[in-house]
């Protein structure tokens, strides 16, 4: 594994948060992660740390390991070996707690083709045991522009919607870390407001939040620190700040080659 | 230059098998036994007997049977193809934009996919067996071929017949105009039946001729008309088969608005179920029901056998066997991948902070609800013809009933498990797995629940019903204990990581 930062960079380079690496304020910790599928190796010793309240971006190129990540942090794949905790919950030994505390949009798809929004949501409150749920839901597909399409079957949603469906999704129930993976990918001007929005008010209530994309500029708007991934390993955590603008895109493309 | 029809669809068909990954060895020795099968099934009859309920036959009683059974072939073959709307499709929708398939190779591609459902192989299974016994020793080799010969034809045809009928279906007030013909064909039927008519027209057929001509192969061998029927039967299917060309590319031309139309459609919100097991369960069935092809499928599977008996009054030993191939066609719908239902959704279903228990039992209580319904429906229709049963025939039914759904939910449950899919259960022309795959599944569930109905109904036929019921205990327990490793298995995460990636590929 070649590392550009130290392991607990994504913690160090924010300077806003220069002094909180006490692990009990730490959301999300990563430790040498590896994730196989048969001789694929889709994640090979990644980790970070990410505080609570703070954002931070994957980036990387596609086959970068961003996704599997995610997933392990949302408690849908195991790791092979390494470590990961989720606001204290270790994902391998306690799934079922970490899915409590996540809100998770999936890379693809990530809607049931032949359930309504409406539906999906009504199943997600039941499970989270989530009362009262209905005034928040609503407001939430009405803030992304979903409100029309409540009651139509998933399956024939544009791209776009999908993607929108699962930021809702994801978001809803307000959980203490939201994992949103490629959530801007197709997504409308107002879409893709909405999804700032919802991130800038999780951070603000103490939440944490990983966004993947292939969209440094919206990464760097959404998240105040990024994390690039290569070859399934962590290649640098910066500051977002770095990442702006043409000499942004030079830094970017420096960590990829 | 574009490769021809049959070029491209050698590609397509390299492809798609290639696509298969590993298990190729496991495939060729299913393949291997399911050879073997059919090879016993045409020899065995010729020099010995015809399994039951069939055993009781003579030469001259197969006659009406066989005038049955011949069109019954192509009915079943049209039914199906209408029903998907013009077949299995080679490639799936999602894969098949990527590549310019002409209609002509999606045409080929659904005649060479049509053999693979339970329907075709269980019915050439019986009119392969039936003319090898009407051959005996000297004809069964020229009888079987007349008869594959008559399959070939039967598909053929089916599949050209399909395609026209989905052109109409998709042309202005198609649905209405294919829906009124459908009923007006079933009522002619009925009524030409209820008169006794329709036995007369079936033998007065061309086959009714190819039933003489099957029977006479046991004293005529290669003999008699046997050359000029067999080039007949081919020449009428290479004409069919090339027919279907240009009615398939005219299909190509009205694009289909089923799905769109289902996509559309405002489904209203439901109160809350009454527990998180309930309300999961809801979500799946609203699954299954909401899905073209399935709903197109569970219709025609429930249907379909009731219907038959209806027209040919079938009896109880007969509607017992039934029992286990409705059971197993209903779970070849997507039982048999069951995870497949939520397709790319499975990823977000996994994310929830549910017990892997409940969502595995929720879908189990799916299936099982579904192969029971169908199962049900079937008995139901034939019943109406079947007489009155005895008291021996009602008990190994119902415990057929039983055994079977027990033991069909509980093997697709497994396979769902061990052995996931990726398949987008959108297209009306969609399977729930590749077609070698289907094929083996179909041969298994088949051969399985026949078998376990013919022991049933044997020990039925004793006079001593207790002991089908003695033997439906072990039965159901060994489909207890196969769910129970399913549902075991289910639980580990690295098991459902498995199947998640799997489908939501």
């Amino acid at each position: 594994m070649t590392l550009a930062l130290p392991r607990d960079a994504v913690t160090t380079a924010t300077s806003a948060h220069a002094e909180r690496t006490d692990l009990a304020d730490t959301a999300i910790v990563v430790d040498d992660l590896v994730v196989r599928f048969g001789a694929v190796e889709a994640v090979a010793g990644v980790s970070l740390q990410i505080p609570a309240g703070e954002a931070v971006a994957l980036l990387g190129r596609n086959g970068a390991g961003k996704s599997t990540t995610m997933r392990v942090l949302a408690g849908v794949i195991p790791p092979t070996s390494g470590r990961a905790t989720v606001a204290g919950h270790d994902v391998a030994a306690d799934p079922m707690a970490v899915k409590r505390v996540t809100g998770y949009c999936p890379d693809v798809g990530g809607l049931a083709p032949r359930a309504t929004p409406w539906e999906h949501l009504q199943l997600a409150a039941t499970l989270r045991g989530l009362r009262g749920w209905e005034p928040r839901a609503r407001h939430l597909l009405e803030r992304f522009d979903l409100g029309g399409v409540a009651h139509r079957v998933t399956q024939g949603f544009s791209h776009g919607m999908s993607r929108r469906t699962s930021v809702v999704l994801a978001a809803f129930h307000e959980p203490e870390v939201l994992l949103l993976d490629e959530p801007f990918d197709g997504v409308d001007p107002r879409g893709v407001e909405a999804t700032l929005e919802v991130v800038a008010e999780a951070r603000a209530r103490g939440a944490s939040i990983v966004v993947s994309t292939h969209l440094r500029d919206l990464a760097t708007q959404a998240c105040a620190t990024a994390v690039v991934l290569r070859g399934g390993s962590k290649v640098a955590a910066v500051d977002s700040a770095e990442l702006v603008g043409e000499g942004g895109e030079r830094v970017y493309r420096g960590f990829l080659d | 230059m574009p490769p021809g029809p049959l070029a491209g669809l050698v590609a397509v068909l390299r492809f798609r098998f290639r696509s298969r990954g590993q298990g190729r060895v496991r495939r060729l020795v299913g393949l291997a036994i399911f050879l073997g099968l059919s090879a016993l099934i045409a020899i065995v009859p010729a020099v010995g007997e015809l399994p039951p309920p069939l055993d009781h036959y003579g030469l001259d009683e197969l006659r009406p049977y066989l005038d049955g059974l011949l069109p019954a072939f192509l009915a079943v073959g049209l039914l199906s193809s209408v029903t998907t709307g013009g077949g299995r499709e080679v490639l799936s929708r999602d894969q098949a934009v990527a590549f310019p398939i002409s209609p002509a190779v999606d045409h080929l591609g659904a005649l060479v996919l049509a053999p693979l459902n339970l329907a075709w192989i269980v019915q050439s299974w019986l009119l392969v067996a039936i003319s090898s016994y009407a051959g005996g020793p000297r004809g069964a080799l020229p009888g079987v071929l007349l008869a594959l010969a008559w399959m070939l034809v039967a598909t053929a045809v089916a599949q050209a017949l399909g395609w026209a009928v989905e052109w109409l279906r998709r042309g202005p007030h198609g649905r209405l105009v294919v829906g009124a013909g459908g009923a007006l064909l079933l009522a002619g039927g009925a009524v030409l039946q209820a008169r006794g008519i329709l036995a007369e027209l079936a033998a007065a057929s061309p086959t009714g001729g190819l039933a003489r001509e099957l029977l006479a192969t046991r004293a005529d061998g290669f003999s008699g008309h046997w050359a000029a029927w067999l080039a007949g039967l081919l020449l009428t299917a290479a004409v069919a088969s090339l027919a279907g060309m240009p009615l398939a590319a005219a299909v190509a031309r009205r694009p289909s608005r089923d799905v769109e139309r289902a996509d559309a459609r405002v489904h209203a919100a439901r109160p809350d179920a009454r527990t998180p097991l309930a309300l999961v369960t809801r979500l799946d069935r609203t699954g299954v029901l909401r899905s073209v092809p399935l709903r197109r499928g569970l219709l025609v599977l429930t249907l379909l056998p009731g219907l038959g008996a209806l027209v040919m009054p079938a009896q109880w030993s007969v509607v017992t066997v039934l029992v286990g191939l409705v059971a197993s066609g209903a779970a070849l719908l997507f039982a048999v991948n069951a995870w497949c239902l939520d397709g790319r959704g499975q990823l977000w279903r996994e994310s929830l902070p549910v017990a892997p228990s409940l969502v595995f039992d929720a879908r189990t209580r799916v299936v099982a609800e579904l192969l029971l319904g169908c199962v049900l429906v079937t008995v139901g229709l034939a019943a109406i013809r079947a007489g009155a049963p005895s008291v021996s025939e009602l008990v190994v039914l119902a415990v057929a009933v039983v055994v079977c759904v027990g033991q069909v939910t509980a093997t697709a449950m497994s396979w769902s498990t061990h052995t996931p899919h990726q398949a987008d259960m959108r297209s009306s022309r969609a399977i729930p797995a590749p077609p070698v795959v289907m094929m083996g599944y179909s041969t298994k569930l088949s051969l399985s629940t026949t078998l376990t109905c013919m022991v049933l109904g044997t020990l039925g036929a004793t006079g001593h019903p207790g002991l089908a019921i003695g033997l439906a205990v072990p039965m159901l327990a060994w489909s207890a204990a196969r769910l129970l490793r399913a549902r075991r298995a289910w639980a580990d995460p690295q098991v459902r990581a498995l199947v998640t990636v799997v489908v939501a590929a």
